[in-house]
C-alpha cells in the first residue's frame, strides 16, 4: 500500500516535468499557430493574437501562466478552436475515446486469451495451428488496412454495420474490431507462450505425476502463469487504447482524442498539445500503477520482493 | 471561423445587410430591404426591413450592425479577415491603432434603428459582394455583452439567419434547425440540416454511398485515386472555381532573380501533363493567373505556352546554355501521404523531370510539413515553392492584389511600381470596361515578369443526386445558401 501511495505522489513531479518538456518543445517547433495560406493584411492581427495567448512573453513567463491556470484545473484556450477551452474539447473527445478504447481492450483480452489457450492447448493439431496463424495475421495487419476491408465487407457489400460515427453500440462494432484485433493477436501470443512455458516446468510435471487431469492442469496451474505477462502488458495496452487512435477515429469519423492530438500538432495549437499530452501521461502512469498493484496480488513473489 | 466549410454554417446562422443569390451568387437584399448609393459612389445607406427579430424575439436594429462591425475591427478580438473591411474610411487606422490613442471611429454608423450608413475611402465596385461574407453579418450584441468570449457556445444563441444552432460538436457534427423568426422563413427549404466535418475522403464517400449523407460538398473530399471513375457518375458535378495552383519563384535569390531564368522555367512546363496524369479531375491547364469566369477578366482558352525551344534559348541568354553552370536549385512543397496534398509530391516529381528533360537542369525536391513550409515561404526561405490561391470575392482584383509590392501575401520578393500603380488605378475607377483593361495590363506584366508560374485552375466538385436534391446551382464562388437547398428525401420521410 505504501509503495502505491508513494508512486501516486511521484506522479505529480513527473507530470510537471512532462508538461514542461511538451510546453517548451512545441514552442521550439518552426511555424506558428496563426500562420496560414493567406496572410493577414498586416502584422497587427497576429501580434494581438500572440499577446492574447502570452506568446509574446518569454517561455518561462508563459509556463508560469500555464501552471497558474493548471492549478485551477484550467488547461487554457485552444488556439485553433478559438471559442473553446482545452477543457471543453477534452470533455467532448475523451468519452468517445474511452468508450472505444475500453471496448477494444476488453475485446483484445477476451479474444486474445481464448486464442492463446486454444493455440497452446491444441498445439500441433490443425485447429491449434490455425488459431496460431490467425493470431500472427492479426498482429501483422495494420488498422489502416483492416478498417477499410471491414467497412467494404460488413458495411457496403453486406450492410450489417454502419460505416461511421459512434452513436450506438452497433456503431462501435467495426471500430472496436479494427482497433482491437491487432492487440488480440499480441495477447494470444503472450498467453500461448506463457502456458507452453508453464506446461514444461517442473511443478507441472510433478502435478501430472501426482495424477492431476489435463484440464485441471491447464486451468488451475498453467493458465495463471500464462496470464502474468498479459497482466503486465495490459497496463500500457489500456493506456494506449484509451488515448485514442488517429487512424481508427479518422476512418470511422469518431470525434476522439487521437484526432485532436494529431491535428493539434499539425495546427501548432500549443495549448491543446500540452493539455492532451498531460492527460495521456496521466492515463499511462495511472494504468501502470493499477496494473503493477494487480500484479503483486496475482504473484505473491513480487509483494515479497518489494517488502524485502 | 477559418475556412469555407465554417462559412457555410455561419451563413446559415447570421445574415448581413445583403445575402447571396443561390443561383448567381451575386448580392441580393438580406436584412436590408434596399439601399442607396451616393453620387460619388462612396456612401451606402441601407434601409433595414420592418419587424426584424433575433431568434430570441429581441429586435434586430442598425445598432447591432454598428456594434458587430466595431467588434470585428477591435484588434483585441483578433478577427483574422478584418482586413476585408479596410475599404471603409478610417477602418484600417482604427483597427491598427495602438491602445489609448485618439483615433476617430471608422465611417459607419446607425443613423436610426433601421438605417445604417457606411462610407468608403474610394469607390469599390465589389463592396456589396464583400457584404455577403460572414464578417459583415449582424451578431447579437445583447448576447455578446453577457458572455463576450463564449457567446457562441451558449444554449440557444440568438441568430438572425434562416437557421438556429442546435448543437456544435467538434469533429462530430453541427446541427441547425429552421429559425421561425427569420424574415424569409417561408422560403427556407429544410427543417433540419446536419453538417459533418469529415476530413477523410474515403469516409465521406462511404457515408455518401450508403445514403447516410446527401451531399459531399468539397473538392478535397473526393478520393483522388478514383476520381476518374467517379466522374462518370451522374451524381458527380463539376464546375469552374476561382482557385489557381501555381509556383512562386523567390525573385531575391540567384539565379531566380534573373527574369529570363524564371520565364524559361515556366515555358518548360507542359501543364497538360500535370492535369492529365496527376490531378485527373478535368482541371484546366492554366492560361493565366486568374481563372476562367472571374469578373473583369477576359479569359483566353489557350494555355500558357509550353515552348521548350524558347525556354532553352532564354536560359542560354541568361548565361546557362543547355543548362551549363546552372546551380542546383530546390523545389519546395508541403506534403502528405494521403488526401489531396499527396498530389503535391507527384507534381513536384513531374516538374523535376520536365526541367531536366527540357532545360537539362537539376532541381532538388524538398518536402516539409504544412506549418514549417508556410513559415519558410513567408520568410522567403525557398527558391521555388508550391502555392495556391482562392479568391475571396468574384473580381480580378482578388487575385492580382496579392502581388502588390507591399502585400503580405506576395511572398516572392517581387516588387514592381508599374504593377502597383495599375492596381491602384483599378480602384480609382468604377467603369468596369476600364477596370478590365487595367487588369489585363497588370496580369500581362505579372506573367511577363514571371514571379509566379500558374499551373492549373481548380475545379469545384460536389456529389449529390440531382433527382433528390435541388437548389444547388453552380457558381464560381462555390456559394450555395443552405436555405435554398431542398431535400425531397427528407420531405418524403416526414
Amino acid at each position: 500500500m505504501k509503495v502505491i501511495i508513494k508512486r501516486i505522489l511521484m506522479m505529480i513531479p513527473l507530470l510537471i516535468i512532462i508538461t514542461f518538456l511538451a510546453f517548451t518543445l512545441v514552442r521550439l517547433a518552426p511555424g506558428g499557430p496563426f500562420a496560414g495560406e493567406k496572410s493577414d493584411k498586416n502584422d497587427t492581427i497576429r501580434k494581438a493574437l500572440e499577446a492574447h495567448y502570452h506568446l509574446d512573453k518569454p517561455v518561462w513567463i508563459q509556463y508560469g501562466h500555464f501552471l497558474k491556470d493548471l492549478a485551477q484545473g484550467n488547461l487554457g484556450l485552444s488556439m485553433k478552436y478559438r471559442n473553446h477551452t482545452v477543457n471543453d474539447i477534452v470533455s467532448q473527445a475523451l468519452p468517445a475515446s474511452l468508450i472505444l478504447g475500453f471496448s477494444s481492450f476488453i475485446f483484445a483480452l477476451v479474444a486474445g486469451i481464448t486464442m492463446g489457450i486454444i493455440s497452446a492447448w491444441r498445439r500441433g493439431s490443425i485447429s491449434g495451428d490455425l488459431v496460431t496463424l490467425s493470431g500472427l495475421i492479426f498482429i501483422c495487419v495494420p488498422s489502416m488496412v483492416l478498417g477499410p476491408i471491414l467497412i467494404l465487407f460488413f458495411s457496403i457489400y453486406l450492410p450489417v454495420f454502419p460505416t461511421s460515427f459512434l452513436h450506438s453500440p452497433w456503431h462501435a462494432v467495426l471500430p472496436v474490431l479494427t482497433l482491437g484485433i491487432h492487440y488480440s493477436g499480441k495477447v494470444s501470443r503472450l498467453v500461448a507462450e506463457g502456458i507452453q512455458e508453464a506446461l514444461g516446468s517442473d511443478y507441472i510435471r510433478t502435478a501430472r505425476a501426482k495424477g492431476v487431469g489435463p484440464l485441471t492442469l491447464l486451468v488451475r496451474h498453467a493458465l495463471p502463469m500464462g496470464l502474468l505477462p498479459v497482466v503486465s502488458y495490459s497496463g500500457p495496452l489500456l493506456a494506449d487504447l484509451l488515448t485514442g487512435s488517429f487512424v481508427v477515429e479518422n476512418l470511422f469519423q469518431i470525434p476522439g482524442m487521437g484526432t485532436f492530438l494529431i491535428n493539434s500538432s499539425l495546427n501548432r495549437d500549443h495549448t491543446m498539445i500540452v493539455g492532451i499530452v498531460l492527460i495521456y501521461s496521466f492515463l499511462i502512469i495511472f494504468c501502470n500503477i493499477v496494473v503493477d498493484s494487480l500484479y503483486s496480488i496475482l504473484d505473491p513473489r513480487i509483494k515479497n520482493q518489494s517488502r524485502s | 471561423m477559418t475556412g469555407q466549410a465554417d462559412a457555410r454554417v455561419v451563413d446559415c446562422l447570421f445574415e448581413g445587410l445583403v445575402r447571396t443569390d443561390p443561383v448567381t451568387a451575386t448580392p441580393i437584399p438580406g436584412l436590408a430591404e434596399s439601399w442607396t448609393i451616393s453620387q460619388d459612389k462612396r456612401t451606402y445607406t441601407f434601409k433595414l426591413r420592418n419587424g426584424l427579430i433575433w431568434s430570441d424575439n429581441k429586435p434586430i436594429t442598425a445598432y447591432d450592425f454598428e456594434q458587430s462591425w466595431l467588434r470585428a475591427l477591435d484588434i483585441r478580438n483578433g478577427v483574422r479577415n478584418a482586413g476585408l473591411m479596410y475599404s471603409i474610411e478610417g477602418a484600417e487606422a482604427f483597427h491598427t491603432r495602438s491602445e489609448g490613442s485618439p483615433t476617430p471611429p471608422p465611417s459607419f454608423q446607425a443613423l436610426d434603428a433601421s438605417t445604417f450608413q457606411v462610407t468608403l475611402t474610394r469607390p469599390q465596385s465589389f463592396f456589396l459582394q464583400l457584404l455577403t461574407m460572414p464578417l459583415f453579418a449582424a451578431t447579437p450584441t445583447h448576447a455578446i455583452q453577457t458572455s463576450p468570449n463564449r457567446w457562441l457556445l451558449q444554449k440557444s444563441v440568438p441568430v438572425s439567419g434562416p437557421y438556429e444552432l442546435v448543437w456544435w460538436r467538434l469533429n462530430d457534427s453541427v446541427r441547425v434547425q429552421r429559425n421561425p423568426n427569420y424574415w424569409d422563413n417561408e422560403n427556407t427549404r429544410n427543417e433540419i440540416v446536419d453538417f459533418l466535418p469529415i476530413s477523410n475522403p474515403s469516409t465521406a464517400l462511404n457515408l455518401y454511398l450508403m445514403g447516410q449523407v446527401d451531399v459531399i460538398w468539397d473538392k478535397d473530399l473526393i478520393p483522388t485515386h478514383i476520381v476518374d471513375k467517379l466522374m462518370d457518375r451522374p451524381d458527380f458535378h463539376q464546375y469552374d472555381y476561382l482557385g489557381t495552383y501555381f509556383l512562386r519563384f523567390n525573385t531575391t535569390v540567384y539565379p531566380l532573380n534573373i527574369p529570363k531564368v524564371r520565364q524559361a522555367l515556366s515555358l518548360a512546363i507542359d501543364r497538360s501533363r500535370i492535369t492529365e496524369r496527376i490531378t485527373r479531375a478535368n482541371e484546366k491547364p492554366a492560361t493565366s493567373f486568374i481563372p476562367q469566369g472571374v469578373m473583369n477578366h477576359p479569359f483566353e482558352e489557350s494555355p500558357l505556352l509550353h515552348d521548350p525551344e524558347l525556354a532553352r534559348q532564354l536560359l542560354a541568354e541568361a548565361g546557362f546554355p543547355d543548362g551549363k553552370d546552372f546551380p542546383q536549385i530546390e523545389y519546395y512543397f508541403n506534403g502528405a501521404s494521403s488526401g489531396p496534398a499527396s498530389n503535391h509530391q507527384k507534381i513536384a516529381v513531374e516538374l523535376q523531370a520536365m526541367w531536366k528533360a527540357y532545360l537539362n537542369i537539376d532541381v532538388r525536391l524538398k518536402k516539409n510539413e504544412w506549418k514549417v513550409f508556410l513559415a519558410d515561404q513567408e520568410a522567403l526561405n525557398y527558391q521555388i515553392s508550391r502555392s495556391s490561391w482562392i479568391g475571396d470575392y468574384n473580381d480580378a482584383y482578388s487575385f492580382l492584389e496579392i502581388f502588390n509590392s507591399h502585400e503580405s501575401n506576395n511572398r516572392t520578393g517581387w516588387k514592381n511600381s508599374e504593377y502597383d500603380k495599375l492596381l491602384h488605378s483599378s480602384n480609382e475607377s468604377l467603369d468596369q470596361e476600364e477596370r478590365r483593361r487595367i487588369f489585363v495590363d497588370a496580369e500581362k506584366l505579372l506573367l511577363k515578369e514571371c514571379p509566379i508560374a500558374p499551373l492549373y485552375f481548380y475545379k469545384g466538385t460536389h456529389m449529390f443526386d440531382a433527382t433528390k436534391i435541388s437548389g444547388i446551382y453552380f457558381n464560381i464562388l462555390d456559394r450555395h445558401p443552405v436555405r435554398s437547398i431542398r431535400n425531397t428525401n427528407q420531405e418524403r420521410k416526414k
